[in-house]
């Protein structure tokens, strides 16, 4: 852990660890007197989702309740919490949220961790992609008993990868709220900022060029909010010689192919901006503007020509975009 | 048709704005003039360890020169679009015989081509 000099007479705490694929950095401005404390229980909140959530690990949480999807299964907060958030979401976005991806990216190959950033290129995954899809199954209702904590799945294995992590950017903000004078989150591609910023007006966050250039396509000025990106960046690779990516499309069963690049989505709760950054994308070039302006949603897209456009939501909290990308 | 006695012509919107928009646009490039905004860097542009002071106040002007050049260049397109407004209204009001003036040719807006600084980023994980 590190206390730094932060902005005008200020200092800033942060803290960087591994966690859910990504590095996770935490930062609290003005750090009181707990700030230690909060900040390692923010980094419990990541390692404890991680374990309850992850499909990495067949005695986790998640795969025992994937194993036998007809049975209750108790399980941890986390993870009782994740279903719980996927099963409002699938309702929230009309089935376009759709969890019960697990068997397509598994017959895609992505049934272990990936060397997506140094390539990725499988073979012999293709005839099983068709015949493993969620595409046109009834509305997903999992079993969810709060009092006990259990779940119970249904027909299909799902996977909480990318809510999981919205979720535990979501609950390290709470345990962050009365760190200090604000803070940053950042997870990837979700971030939580809290207060005013280190100079007294708003967080700048930068939003990365999906195509791979060094700069960001676009730099967002806010404050008190969650932030989420999803991007076809860094987990696509090839199968069969074929371009695929993780992001699936729950009407086809394949990887979602809409014309975009990279969503973000601001909302004041990280799990929501998550799961409308993911949901967006697969909606694709054509809809998102209508479906954005009809849920009020601040959020940007970038288009495979590399265009940046905005919702009106969210134009009030960009600060600049790259001239090239207008 | 000519205006009834007492009658006096409106002034254009433009005409009303312009005088205004000028006094932010020369007060703001002679401000902008007196702080010459520093190269950025391209570690600006990743999660990094806060700045000092020092280099707070220096990107709070370079955030507020940009915030004035964006300004002055709203102004400026939104007096381009009322001329060319008022230009089309007096046309219309004169009609086949009237001669309109030539529309202001738009200016082309200053644009910033590096980022300023960011705290974070979001993009892939």
């Amino acid at each position: 852990m590190k206390t730094r000099e932060a902005g005008s007479g200020g200092v800033a705490q942060t803290m960087t660890f591994p966690a859910m694929a990504t590095r996770v950095t935490l930062r609290v401005v003005n750090p009181g007197t707990a700030a230690g404390d909060a900040l390692a229980t923010a980094r419990r909140v990541f390692e404890r989702v991680e374990a309850a959530c992850t499909r990495f690990d067949p005695q986790s949480p998640l795969m025992r309740a994937n194993a036998d999807r007809t049975a209750w299964h108790a399980v941890p907060e986390e993870c009782y919490l994740a279903i719980a958030e996927a099963a409002r979401a699938h309702l929230e976005t009309g089935g376009i949220f759709d969890p019960r991806v697990l068997d397509t990216l598994v017959a895609l190959g992505y049934d272990r961790t990936l060397p997506f950033r140094s390539g990725v290129s499988l073979t012999g995954s293709g005839p099983a992609i068709t015949t493993r899809v969620p595409a046109g199954a009834a509305p997903w209702r999992p079993g969810l008993d709060p009092e006990s904590q259990s779940v119970r799945l249904g027909t299909d294995r799902i996977d909480l990868g990318g809510i999981g992590k919205g979720l535990a950017v979501r609950l390290a903000a709470q345990a962050l709220a009365h760190a200090g004078g604000g803070h940053l989150i950042e997870a990837g591609g979700d971030c939580h900022v809290a207060g005013d910023g280190p100079d007294g007006d708003g967080w700048q966050i930068g939003v990365e060029d999906p195509t791979g250039g060094p700069e960001p396509v676009t730099v967002l000025r806010i404050a008190d909010t969650g932030c989420a990106t999803s991007s076809l960046r860094v987990r696509s690779w090839r199968v069969d010689g074929a371009a695929v990516h993780h992001l699936i499309d729950p009407r086809t069963g394949r990887s979602a192919q809409g014309g975009l690049l990279s969503v973000t989505v601001l909302d004041p709760d990280p799990a929501r901006a998550e799961v409308w950054s993911k949901s967006l994308l697969i909606t694709g070039r054509e809809r998102i503007a209508r479906l954005a302006a009809r849920h009020d949603l601040p959020a940007l897209w970038v288009d495979e020509s590399r265009r940046v456009a905005v919702s009106a939501a969210m134009a009030p909290y960009v600060i600049w975009t790259a001239p090239d990308a207008t | 048709m000519t205006d009834g006695p007492g009658h006096r012509p409106r002034p254009s919107t433009a005409a009303l704005l312009a005088p205004a928009a000028a006094a932010v646009l020369a007060g703001s490039l002679a401000w902008a003039a007196g702080h010459p905004p520093a190269p950025l860097t391209k570690a600006a542009t990743t999660a990094s360890p806060t700045p000092g002071p020092a280099a707070t106040e220096r990107a709070r002007q370079l955030r507020d020169v940009e915030r004035l050049r964006t300004e002055v260049a709203s102004l400026r397109a939104e007096l381009t679009d009322l001329a060319g407004t008022d230009n089309a209204g007096q046309t219309g009001k004169r009609g086949a015989g009237g001669t309109a003036r030539a529309t202001a040719k738009p200016k082309p807006k200053p644009v910033r081509t590096t980022p300023p600084p960011v705290q974070a980023t979001t993009g892939a994980s």
